[in-house]
Parts: C-alpha cells; sequence; structure tokens
C-alpha cells in the first residue's frame, strides 16, 4: 500500500517535472523570437530615420510607435510581467504612466501652445 | 546555525547609529522630527513677534524673509514627513502583522539621507543667511537670490528628499508583500491604508521634485537658464513642476493623519468603524485626484479660463471623498461609547478644525475668486487650518495614542489635556483672524504693515494665539519628561486596542511578534477579544527566526551625501566629488559583502514567550 502510494508520487513528479521543461522550453522560443524581433524593429528604426524615402514627421511617428511595441517586448517576454504575482507591477506603472501623461500633456498644452 | 556567530551586539550610540531596526529608526524619525519640529516653531514665533504691531523692527526685513522660507521648508520637509514617517516605521509593521519592512538596510539610508539633507539646510544658518526665497522657491526669485541660501536649500533638500523616495518605495513593498496571513488589504487597519496611498503619492510626486531641483540646481551652480526668460526659459516652468509635487504633498502630509484619526475615533468609541470600505475607497480616490490639481495654485499666472476652469473643477472634486471621510468619523461616534482621553480629545478637535481648512479651500478653488484672495494671509489662514488644524493635531494624537508602544510609558492624560487646549485655543487664535486680515487685503510674506488699516488688532491677537500654541508644545515637553523619568512601564494594551499593534507585550521584542498571528477579520486584535480568548492565534510553531543585521554603512553613505552636497554648494569639485566617492564606496561595499543576518535560536523565543517578554 505505501509502496503503491510511492510509485504514484514518483509518476506525478516526473509528470511535474515534464511540464516545467516543457514550459522552459516554450519560454526560451519567446526569448528567442523577441530578442530576433527588436533586433529587427531597432534596424527597421534605424533605417526609417537614415532613409531620404520616408518623411521626417512620418518617421518620427513611426519609430514612437516601434518604441512602445519594444517596450511591451521588453515589460512582458523577458521581466515575466505575464507571470502571476505581477498584478501589483503592472497597476503601479499603469497608474504611473498614467499621471505622467496627464501631466505631460496639460503641460505641453498650457506652456507651448498658448 | 553558522551565520549567528557573526551577530555582534552593539550598545549605546553605535547601536542606533547602526540599526535597521524598524522600531529603532522610528524613534529617530521622532527624535529628528521633534526637533526641527522645534526649531520652525521657534522660526514662526519670530516671525509673529515681528508682526505683533505695525511699524515693528524686531527682525530686519532680510531676516524675516529667512525665517518664513525655513519655517515653511523645515515644517513640511524636515518636521513633518518625519513624524509621519516615524509612526509609519513605528506601527505599520506591527498593524500588518510583520517583523520588520521589507528593506531594513534601505530604511536606515532613507532615514540617515533626510537627517543629513535636513542639518546641511539648517547649516546656512550659520554659513551666510538661510534661503530667502520662499518654500516655494518660485523662479527669478529663487535664481536670482545672492549668497549661498537658496544652494543650501536645493541640496540640502535633495538629500532629504532622496531618503524620503526610499522610505516611501520601502512602505508600498513592505504593505504589500509582508502581511500576516490573512491580513487582506480590505483587512488592513486604516492607518495602513493611508500609509500605504502616501507611498504612492511619495514615488509619484517626489520625481517631479527631483528634476526641479536638478534643473535650478544647474542654473545656480552651472548656469544653465531653463527659468531665465531672457535667455528662452521659462519661469512658469518651475512653477508647474514644483506644484506637480507639490499639491500631492499636501495630501502625503494629510492622509496620515486621516488615518491616525480613524484608528483612534474607533477605538475610543469602542466601535468598528464605520464605512470602513467608503473610508479606503475615499483615501485611493483623495491620492488619485491630489495628481488633477496643481493649476489651483497658479491661478492667477494666466494660464486662461479653460485651463482655470478644468483645475477648479477637479480640485472641487476632492472635497467629496474627503466630506465621506468626515460623516464616517462622526457616525462612527455616534452611539459608541466615547472615552475623552488626551488622543481622542485631539481627534475630536481635529474634525471641525480640519473642515473648516476644507471649507476656504473650497472657496479658494473658485478662480474668479481666488483672483481676490491669492497671495493674501487667506490663503495663509487656509493652509494652516488644513495643515496645523490638521495634521499637526493629528500627529500630536498619534504621538499620545502610541506612545505607550513606542516608548514603554503612558504619557500623562491630564497634561495631554492641557497641552490640547493650549494648542487648540492657541491656533484658532493664531490662524482664523488670518482670515479677516487676507479679506482685508493683507499680503502674505510681508515683514510689516503700516498702522491705521485696521490690521492691528487682528495681528496682535494672532501672535498672542502663536504663543499659546507655544506654551502648549512646552507641556507636551514636559508630559514626556515626567514620562521618562518614571520608572513604570505602560500595560501592553492601555487603550483596550482593536489592531495587531496592541498584540504584544511591552517591550516589544526586537522580532515582533514571537509567531506570525493569524488575522480573523477587520481589527483582527478586537476580533479575538470578542470571540473570548484575547491574543492572536498564531499562525506558525514557534521557530528559528531570521533578523538583518545593523550597519553602519547608511550612516556613512549619508555623510558622503553631506560633504558632496557642501562642494556643490560652494563649488568646489574636490569635496562634491569626493563626497559621491564615499557614497559609491559604500554602495560597493554594500554590494560585495555578504550579510546574511543571523538567527534568533527557537529556545530563546521560547524563554521569551515563557517570561512574558513575547
Ligand atoms: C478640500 C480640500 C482642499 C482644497 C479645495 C484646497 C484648495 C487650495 C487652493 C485653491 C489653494 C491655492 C490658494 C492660492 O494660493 O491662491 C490652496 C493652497 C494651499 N493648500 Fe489647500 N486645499 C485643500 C486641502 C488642503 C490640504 C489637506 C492641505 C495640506 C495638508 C492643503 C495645503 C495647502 C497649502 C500648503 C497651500 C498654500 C501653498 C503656498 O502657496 O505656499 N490644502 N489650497
Ligand atoms: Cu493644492
Amino acid at each position: 500500500m505505501a509502496d503503491h502510494q510511492q510509485k504514484s508520487d514518483k509518476t506525478v513528479h516526473r509528470h511535474e517535472a515534464l511540464q516545467k521543461k516543457l514550459a522552459l522550453k516554450e519560454e526560451r522560443k519567446h526569448h528567442n523570437v523577441s530578442f530576433i524581433m527588436m533586433i529587427l524593429l531597432t534596424l527597421v528604426a534605424f533605417y526609417a530615420i537614415s532613409s531620404d524615402k520616408i518623411g521626417d514627421s512620418f518617421a518620427v511617428m513611426f519609430i514612437l510607435v516601434l518604441a512602445v511595441v519594444q517596450v511591451f517586448f521588453q515589460l512582458y517576454i523577458w521581466m515575466h510581467l505575464s507571470h502571476k504575482g505581477h498584478e501589483f507591477p503592472i497597476w503601479g506603472m499603469a497608474s504611473g504612466i498614467l499621471i505622467a501623461a496627464i501631466t505631460v500633456a496639460s503641460l505641453m498644452g498650457m506652456i507651448w501652445t498658448s | 546555525m553558522s551565520t549567528h556567530a557573526s551577530h555582534k551586539k552593539r550598545t549605546g550610540l553605535m547601536d542606533w547609529l547602526t540599526t535597521v531596526d524598524h522600531k529603532k529608526i522610528g524613534i529617530l524619525y521622532l527624535l529628528s522630527g521633534g526637533f526641527f519640529f522645534l526649531i520652525g516653531g521657534l522660526e514662526a514665533i519670530l516671525m509673529r513677534i515681528q508682526l505683533i504691531k505695525p511699524e515693528n523692527d524686531f527682525v530686519s526685513a532680510e531676516m524675516f524673509n529667512q525665517l518664513l522660507t525655513m519655517h515653511g521648508t523645515t515644517m513640511i520637509f524636515l518636521a513633518a514627513m518625519p513624524i509621519i514617517f516615524a509612526f509609519m516605521n513605528a506601527i505599520v509593521p506591527l498593524q500588518i502583522g510583520a517583523r520588520d519592512v521589507a528593506f531594513p538596510y534601505v530604511n536606515a539610508v532613507g532615514f540617515w539621507l533626510f537627517f543629513f539633507g535636513g542639518v546641511l539646510l539648517n547649516m546656512s544658518w550659520f554659513l551666510g543667511g538661510a534661503p530667502d526665497a520662499g518654500w516655494t522657491a518660485y523662479a527669478p526669485l529663487s535664481t536670482v537670490s545672492a549668497g549661498h541660501g537658496v544652494d543650501f536649500y536645493v541640496l540640502g533638500l535633495q538629500i532629504a528628499g532622496a531618503g524620503t523616495l526610499a522610505g516611501g518605495i520601502n512602505f508600498l513593498v513592505t504593505i504589500i508583500n509582508m502581511r500576516a496571513p490573512g491580513m487582506t488589504f480590505m483587512r488592513m487597519p486604516l492607518f495602513t491604508w493611508a500609509s500605504f496611498v502616501t507611498s504612492g503619492l511619495i514615488l509619484f510626486a517626489f520625481p517631479a521634485l527631483t528634476v526641479g531641483f536638478f534643473l535650478l540646481m544647474f542654473e545656480r551652480v552651472f548656469g544653465a537658464h531653463f527659468f531665465n526668460a531672457d535667455m528662452g526659459g521659462n519661469v512658469l516652468i518651475w512653477e508647474h513642476i514644483f506644484w506637480i509635487f507639490g499639491h500631492p504633498e499636501v495630501y502625503i502630509l494629510i492622509l496620515p493623519a486621516f488615518g491616525i484619526i480613524s484608528e483612534i475615533v474607533s477605538t475610543f468609541s469602542k466601535k468598528r468603524l464605520f464605512g470602513y470600505s467608503a473610508m479606503v475607497f475615499a483615501t485611493v480616490l483623495i491620492g488619485f485626484l491630489g495628481f488633477m490639481v496643481w493649476v489651483h495654485h497658479m491661478f492667477t499666472v494666466g494660464l486662461g479660463a479653460v485651463a482655470n476652469s478644468i483645475f477648479a473643477v477637479a480640485t472641487m472634486a476632492i472635497a467629496i471623498p474627503t466630506g465621506v471621510k468626515i460623516f464616517n468619523w462622526i457616525f462612527t461616534m455616534w452611539g459608541g461609547q466615547i472615552r475623552f482621553t488626551a488622543p481622542m480629545l485631539f481627534a475630536v478637535g481635529f474634525i471641525p478644525t480640519f473642515v473648516m481648512g476644507g471649507v476656504t479651500g473650497v472657496m479658494l478653488s473658485v478662480p474668479a475668486a481666488d483672483y481676490q484672495y491669492h497671495d493674501s494671509y487667506f490663503v495663509v489662514a487656509h493652509f494652516h487650518y488644513v495643515i496645523v488644524g490638521g495634521l499637526v493635531l493629528g500627529l500630536f494624537a498619534g504621538l499620545y495614542y502610541w506612545y505607550p508602544r513606542m516608548f514603554n510609558r503612558v504619557l500623562n492624560d491630564t497634561l495631554g489635556k492641557w497641552n490640547f487646549w493650549l494648542f487648540f485655543i492657541g491656533f484658532h487664535l493664531t490662524f482664523f483672524p488670518q482670515h479677516w486680515l487676507g479679506l482685508m487685503g493683507m499680503p502674505r510674506r510681508v515683514f510689516t504693515y503700516m498702522s491705521g488699516q485696521q490690521l492691528d488688532t487682528s495681528n496682535f491677537v494672532s501672535t498672542i494665539g502663536a504663543l499659546l500654541m507655544g506654551a502648549g508644545t512646552i507641556v507636551l515637553f514636559i508630559n514626556i519628561i515626567i514620562s521618562a523619568s518614571k520608572k513604570n512601564i505602560a500595560s501592553a494594551d492601555p487603550w483596550d486596542g482593536r489592531t495587531l499593534e496592541w498584540a504584544m507585550p511591552v517591550p516589544t521584542p526586537e522580532y515582533n511578534f514571537a509567531q506570525t498571528p493569524l488575522v480573523r477579520g477587520l481589527d483582527a486584535l478586537y476580533v479575538e477579544k470578542t470571540a473570548g480568548n484575547g491574543k492572536m492565534t498564531p499562525a506558525e510553531p514557534v521557530g528559528e527566526i531570521h533578523m538583518p543585521n545593523g550597519s553602519i554603512l547608511p550612516f556613512i553613505m549619508s555623510v558622503g551625501m553631506f560633504i558632496s552636497g557642501f562642494g556643490f554648494i560652494y563649488a568646489n569639485w574636490y569635496a562634491a566629488g569626493g563626497g559621491l566617492g564615499i557614497v559609491l564606496i559604500t554602495m560597493f561595499l554594500r554590494s560585495v559583502i555578504d550579510d546574511h543576518g543571523y538567527h534568533i535560536h527557537k529556545e530563546e523565543v521560547e524563554a521569551d514567550i515563557k517570561g512574558g517578554r513575547a
């Protein structure tokens, strides 16, 4: 009886280990993909600025969008924000970004438009 | 444990310089905050003596400008903030059932940075004159102010501000991560909630100030022109940056007082707080709205009707959650078994006084009316009603309430009542007439006034009131000295408390809880009292307790900052670089020296429990 239990415990353990391995593999894949993507995005950003074919004002907006994408890669893939237990950092960052955005927008509106 | 051997027990002065224990750091904050409170109070009394009669010449105009600048700066940054941190340190870890804050070492760094920043700022008195551009340091007044006064302001506050920021982050992490089992967010005592929101405000507001100080420092020390309109700069940027920090700062100050009042009103009414979840929601909402209203300090600079209206409406909106709190305190007392002890007296005095400050606040938030009030004594009356009538009464209440926990002695209740009445009557005598002074046209920040403008009587009354407030404070110090000279130890739970800070014996063991308590509801201790067992159920067996080692590095690091601050003020790059070098070396040492702390053995804990010491 005790022997039996030990055996099933062992298989459970093996199962868990396997799952962990798979998850790790998945994560490594994400890391590789995002690493390549981030290099590509950076190259594209450089190209957008150095090339004459793309207008200046469009290029600026374009690389800002790329920057936002990069931030998400950084936060979610590399800093694991998607994992459990990151609710507080997300709340903190979101409210910080919100307050900073309101502040910067109203400052720009009040100082440099009138 | 092998690490146990590495533990050196320090005593006396060295113990205080190296401590990382939140209880001791709380006491350090209280002592130094109290010291700066006395200095700031002295400056205030000197100003009031100058204003007791028209055309007085007790101090010179230049001296008056220095006094008013240092009074405001000292009271906000070096008295109010540290005393708030004193209570947060002494009480929050106990209230959430933790053994310390999340980063005890950073806690010590935060304290010493504040301390040396404050000392640096006050050195200006002896080194050619204190800052004289007002606590708001508006450009271009601050950028052209002669001498080194404003440099001391910038560098001193920059260093103290870094300490505050470290403290705020520490308490955010502590409250999120270190709560005892069962201590959910919606079971946290209101003081802990207020400390949490205040820490969040510090995290978001102080960086704005840090940036502003760097700009001002570059302008004064390195000849930059951020605020110099002749060179393409803009003076308004300083004003915006200062108030983007400054308004959240006033809520950083008042929220902990709200928390203290909530604890006291509930304890001394023997009722749970009325509308607990509404109180929590109001606290969070006030914190959030606090970032959307800074322009109400700038209604008269000419930002235009649209900007003024938006910020006026946002400002008025804050009155709503604030009103919710007022009503909840009143309903908590309603039908309760009220005991008018000294802390309760301060709490009850707080409520109407703060309401009066809130009402003048809403008056000020109407831009058209503010054109009349702005920069007059009316504004001075408003913010003293909220800061002294609100925050300071709250801090006095908290001091009387938590004194037994912090210092193992009870303050005398009769003297406490004298303290209250002298201070309370003095306060209203000082600041109520200032409403009229403002409405009659007396501008703020003037060193004298002419006779025959009907300003004499109100100013005279105001000065008498200030002396009474001073007398009230002296009574407090007499009370403290008397209690310190007596030998009798306070009982562990002198007020029939409801929250966890009353759940351990006095003196509080260095590890706070021998066994982490299991929290089974709001007002955790009271839940157990009504359930009949009267003490907390442990959530873990007795075991080894891991403790952090003390360290002298935070002290040395802050001395380094202090030296470098001097270097920047006098443009002496050897001192500036050398000081920063000391900081870097201490950081390096901290990183490479492995310090795992030490363990208190299970047997010692068991002996403490048996001996009634834990
Ligand atoms: C209902 C809440 C409040 C409202 C609507 C309000 C509104 C205002 C307004 C409109 C001003 C600017 C007046 C002027 O300069 O012309 C002001 C100034 C001020 N308020 Fe409040 N206030 C409120 C609560 C508070 C609280 C809770 C505190 C602090 C604990 C506070 C501290 C101050 C300070 C320090 C100033 C003057 C700053 C200076 O110019 O030196 N206020 N308030
Ligand atoms: Cu404000």
